[in-house]
C-alpha cells in the first residue's frame, strides 16, 4: 500500500508508469502541460470535479476500483480545501537559475531580475 | 569587489569522455534521435517547466535551477520548436553534470544574495561555463559515430542525384543532418567541424 506521497507526486508516479513524458502525456490527452506540470509539484490543488479526476485516473491507466484507484481518491480528497502552495523564498531561491544565457548574450538588468522572480514565484 | 570563479578546467576532449559515458549510462539503445526528454525525466529524474514569456520577454530558453531539480523551458519552444527544445534540455544536462561543485558551493539563502551572484558572475568566466555546456549539448545529440555514418549516407545519396559541387553537396549533407538527429544546422556544422570535416 502506498502512503505518504501527495498528490501530485502519486499522479506523476503514475504519468512515469505509462511511459510518457509531461509532454507527450499532454500531447496525446490535450491537456494544458503548465497546469499539469503545477499539479504534480503541488503547486496547483487537485481538481474538484469527480468527473475530471476519473478522467484522469483512467488516462493513468488506474483500475477501477483497484487500491491504486481509490488512493488517487483519497489523495485528491485529502487536499480538497488546501490553499495553493505558497513558496517561501527558500523555495524560489532553489528554482532559481545559477547559469543562463540570453540568446543575445547580455546581462539581464536588474528590473528584468526582478520579473524573473516574479514570474518563477507564479509557476 | 569583483566575484572570482574558477572555472574548471575542461577542454573538448575530456568533454567527448563525459558525454560518452553519459549516453553509455543513459542511452544504451544507441539510437538517434537520442530521447533527451525521456532522459530528462526518466533517467535523471528533473521535472521539465514551461513558463510562458522567458523567451520573449528574457531572452532565454531555459535554465537549470539552483538545486539542480528541474529544467525550466519557454513554453513556445516547449511545444513547437522542437530541435531548440532538445538542444536547451541537453545544454543544460551540460550544466547539471559539469558544473555540479558550482551548484552545490552557490546555493543562495536569499533572493537578494541570489540577485548579487548574477549581477557579479565575471562575464569571461560565464562564457566558459556556457561554452562546456554547449559542447557537451552537442555530442550527446550528434554522437560521432553515427554522424560520420550518415554524413556518408546523404553524401552518396546526394552524388547519385548527379550533383557534383562539393559546397552543395555539402550544404545538402548538413540539411539531412539536422533532420536525422532533430538539430539544428549550426549544431551539425560545429559537430562537423569538430571532427575536422570543412564547412
Amino acid at each position: 500500500m502506498e502512503t505518504k506521497k501527495t498528490f501530485g507526486e502519486f499522479f506523476k508516479e503514475k504519468r512515469m508508469n505509462t511511459g510518457l513524458t509531461l509532454r507527450h502525456f499532454c500531447e496525446k490527452h490535450n491537456l494544458d502541460a503548465g497546469n499539469m506540470s503545477k499539479m504534480e509539484r503541488g503547486i496547483s490543488q487537485p481538481p474538484k470535479s469527480e468527473e475530471l479526476l476519473k478522467k484522469y485516473a483512467k488516462l493513468l491507466k488506474l483500475e477501477e476500483g483497484s487500491d491504486n484507484w481509490y488512493l488517487f481518491f483519497d489523495l485528491a480528497a485529502a487536499e480538497t480545501g488546501r490553499l495553493p502552495k505558497e513558496l517561501v523564498e527558500k523555495d524560489i531561491v532553489a528554482r532559481m537559475p545559477v547559469l543562463f544565457r540570453t540568446i543575445r548574450r547580455k546581462k539581464l538588468s536588474k528590473d528584468k531580475l526582478d520579473k524573473l522572480i516574479k514570474l518563477i514565484k507564479e509557476s | 569587489m569583483a566575484m572570482r570563479i574558477k572555472v574548471p578546467f575542461k577542454d573538448h576532449d575530456y568533454i567527448e569522455v563525459v558525454a560518452e559515458n553519459f549516453l553509455r549510462k543513459n542511452h544504451s539503445k544507441d539510437t538517434y534521435p537520442v530521447p533527451i526528454e525521456e532522459i530528462v525525466e526518466f533517467n535523471l529524474g528533473l521535472d521539465i517547466i514551461p513558463l510562458p514569456g522567458l523567451h520573449k520577454t528574457f531572452d532565454i530558453d531555459g535554465f537549470l535551477s539552483s538545486d539542480r531539480t528541474s529544467i525550466s523551458i519557454d513554453e513556445s519552444v516547449y511545444q513547437s520548436r522542437p530541435g531548440r527544445y532538445r538542444f536547451t534540455l541537453a545544454h543544460e544536462v551540460g550544466h547539471f553534470i559539469l558544473h555540479k561543485d558550482l551548484y552545490g558551493e552557490n546555493f543562495f539563502k536569499s533572493i537578494e544574495r541570489w540577485k548579487r551572484f548574477i549581477e557579479q558572475f565575471p562575464e569571461k568566466e560565464y562564457s566558459w561555463f556556457e561554452w562546456q555546456a554547449y559542447e557537451f549539448a552537442g555530442l550527446i545529440l550528434v554522437p560521432a559515430r553515427h554522424l560520420d555514418k550518415r554524413l556518408k549516407y546523404h553524401i552518396r545519396q546526394i552524388k547519385a542525384l548527379g550533383i557534383k559541387n562539393e559546397d552543395v553537396v555539402l550544404d545538402r549533407a548538413i540539411e539531412l543532418l539536422a533532420k536525422d538527429f532533430v538539430v539544428s544546422q549550426e549544431v551539425i556544422r560545429r559537430r562537423l567541424n569538430n571532427l575536422k570535416i570543412s564547412t
